[in-house]
């Protein structure tokens, strides 16, 4: 049971977070559960689908970015920027999937464009066959359809 | 990261990668095919470079320029940087990263009038000598094009248009002509008869019942696509009741709304509605209409730059900058994300002036100061899909028709009879036929 102004979040392997309600919030679906149902904001509110390793890293996210938003000279753009280059950095492939899941999921707008603008960097200029990789994607063009393709805008291959 | 990643997301990351690389992704699945090639995720793309900075596309400038000397048109793209002046080392910084692009197109008659830009596209037309051939619609990002069928609104001689570019809501993008009939030399009739060609139907379209009381400027005009509408710098006709009746408003701008097709006047601030219309220039300043305003003095020129800050409210037209035109700058033709104006020489030299603190810049571009045409560009999909079809030329009266050119190596697929826009196509003429033509002017 969280004390007044903090909510406990529950991830879907049982792990629960007990967090303050500005940082929770940051996540409109959050924000929304708590401004309809009350309850929600003195019992347990169970994360579906995010496990505890990745709510841990959502709230990490939304604590420093909820702070600076209250208190602009102890956390400023230039600190931010920074905390959000190596929060990105820091994470392996399947953990930024699982994120940009979870950030879409919860709605937390600002981390979930700070992960789609993560992953649009890393795939600029890749080859397809490299974008099959990272995405697990099955190739499903017939030779004679990708020549067909090279053939409209060869310059761009 | 699984291939199960939800659509919307997908949508999410690819509005943020650069147009080349999309394009080189639509061979990665055929789903992967059918998003990036759908006209509704073209549309976000824009919208995405155009509401949120996205650092993955840096600024540029598309500048277009020729020379006598080799009487060609150069098409460069150039990095805008946001920094400052590092003094010195700048000007060859800017021109070493200039990229040239290929342009695949031939003028007939010289150089092609830019009647606009939007949205990524470039709007071109023939006209230098008022002759009415079809308007090509550009996209150097997709190295795409689509030509208008001809115009239809061809009254007997001699008569003047105008043109104007630009978008609707839905992203349709339209082309508006605007025919004068002349009366004596001088005189036009009132009103003009007026048509808009349509990149969606591919047809131009007569709009009825227009209500102009304005002229524009035969050869010298320019126009300006802000707020939706397309703008002419335009004036009353001497006789006309704002010439007879004390009200001294000569100089005012037309626009016309891409939305609901209808014209309306601006009024212009006193100091530019009592000049000439020829002295003045209509363009867009950071998303606004904008106005310089040319004194040609006996030693320096000058000019001023004006700005509606808010459109359609005549009070918030404001002064930005008054510029003593010295050191043989004769002409504004562009504005660089730092607040710089780019300013063409006499000399043919391509300048940036910083007009707070009146440094000037030699930026080693050259061109003549009328070819000078500078687009803050913007990479879009726009005409991705679209066959890059063989028009016989239209005219006829030479051997310059169905000629052809290979653009860039590109491999033309013949079966383009399946152009899918109903337009004819696109415009190829034989170098060496062009520049006979060019010289034998």
């Amino acid at each position: 049971m969280a004390s007044k102004g903090n909510l406990t979040l529950k991830s879907c392997n049982g792990k629960e977070f007990i967090v303050e309600e500005k940082v929770a919030v940051m996540s409109t679906t959050i924000k929304n559960m708590v401004d309809v149902d009350d309850s929600f904001a003195q019992g347990v509110i169970p994360i579906i689908g995010v496990d505890g390793k990745i709510l841990a890293k959502l709230i990490e996210y939304c604590k420093e970015h909820a702070e600076a938003d209250e208190d602009e000279e102890v956390k400023s753009e230039e600190y931010l920027k920074k905390f959000d280059e190596k929060f990105v950095d820091e994470l392996n492939l399947n953990d930024l999937y699982d994120l940009l899941k979870a950030s879409n999921y919860l709605e937390i707008t600002k981390l979930l464009n700070l992960l789609c603008q993560k992953v649009a960097s890393m795939i600029k200029g890749k080859k397809p066959e490299e974008i099959r990789r990272i995405f697990n994607i099955k190739n499903d063009f017939t030779p004679e359809e990708e020549e067909e393709i090279n053939r409209q805008n060869p310059w761009a291959f | 990261m699984s291939d199960n990643l939800p659509e919307e997301l997908l949508i999410e990351i690819l509005t943020r990668v650069p147009v080349k690389s999309l394009i080189c992704f639509t061979l990665v699945s055929k789903s992967w095919f059918a998003l990036i090639t759908n006209p509704n995720f073209i549309k976000s793309h824009i919208t995405k470079i155009q509401q949120e900075k996205i650092p993955n596309s840096p600024s540029l400038l598309l500048i277009r320029r020729y020379t006598k000397d080799d009487k060609l048109e150069h098409y460069t793209l150039n990095p805008d940087e946001d920094g400052g002046h590092d003094n010195g080392g700048n000007s060859t910084q800017f021109a070493l990263k200039s990229v040239e692009i290929d342009f695949p197109f031939k003028s007939l008659i010289g150089y092609f009038r830019i009647v606009g830009t939007c949205n990524g596209l470039v709007c071109l037309s023939d006209d230098l000598f008022g002759t009415t051939k079809p308007i090509i619609l550009w996209n150097p990002s997709v190295r795409k094009s689509v030509l208008s069928p001809a115009p239809t609104v061809n009254p007997p001689l001699p008569y003047m248009f105008v043109l104007g570019f630009g978008a609707d809501l839905n992203r349709d993008y339209k082309v508006v002509r605007i025919v004068y009939h002349r009366e004596g030399q001088f005189d036009y009739l009132l009103p003009p008869e007026v048509e808009v060609y349509s990149l969606s139907t591919g047809f131009w379209r007569r709009i009825m019942n227009v209500d102009i009381k304005v002229c524009i400027a035969d050869f010298l005009w320019s126009q300006a696509f802000a707020n939706g509408a397309v703008h002419w710098i335009a004036y009353h006709p001497r006789g006309s009741n704002n010439d007879t009746n004390g009200g001294s408003i000569g100089s005012s701008i037309l626009g016309f709304n891409m939305d609901n097709e209808v014209f309306n006047e601006i009024m212009l601030p006193d100091e530019l509605a009592h000049d000439l219309a020829t002295n003045l220039f209509i363009t867009v300043y950071r998303g606004s209409l904008a106005v310089i305003k040319y004194h040609r003095g006996e030693d320096n020129g000058s000019c001023s730059i004006w700005v509606m800050k808010e459109y359609g409210s005549f009070e918030s037209w404001t002064r930005l900058y008054a510029i003593d035109l010295v050191e043989g700058m004769e002409k504004v033709v562009g504005f660089r994300k730092n607040g710089d104006i780019l300013v063409a020489k006499e000399s043919k030299e391509l300048v940036s002036y910083d007009p707070r603190t009146g440094v000037i810049e030699e930026l080693g571009i050259c061109g003549s100061t009328r070819s000078f045409y500078i687009y803050n560009f913007e990479e879009t999909l726009v005409l991705l899909k679209r066959q890059n079809a063989v028009v016989e030329e239209e005219e006829g009266t030479d051997d310059t028709h169905s000629f052809q050119e290979e653009v860039g190596g590109n491999e033309r697929d013949e079966e383009t009879s399946t152009n899918k826009d109903g337009s004819d196509g696109q415009e190829r003429i034989v170098d060496r036929v062009a520049n006979f033509l060019v010289s034998g002017q």
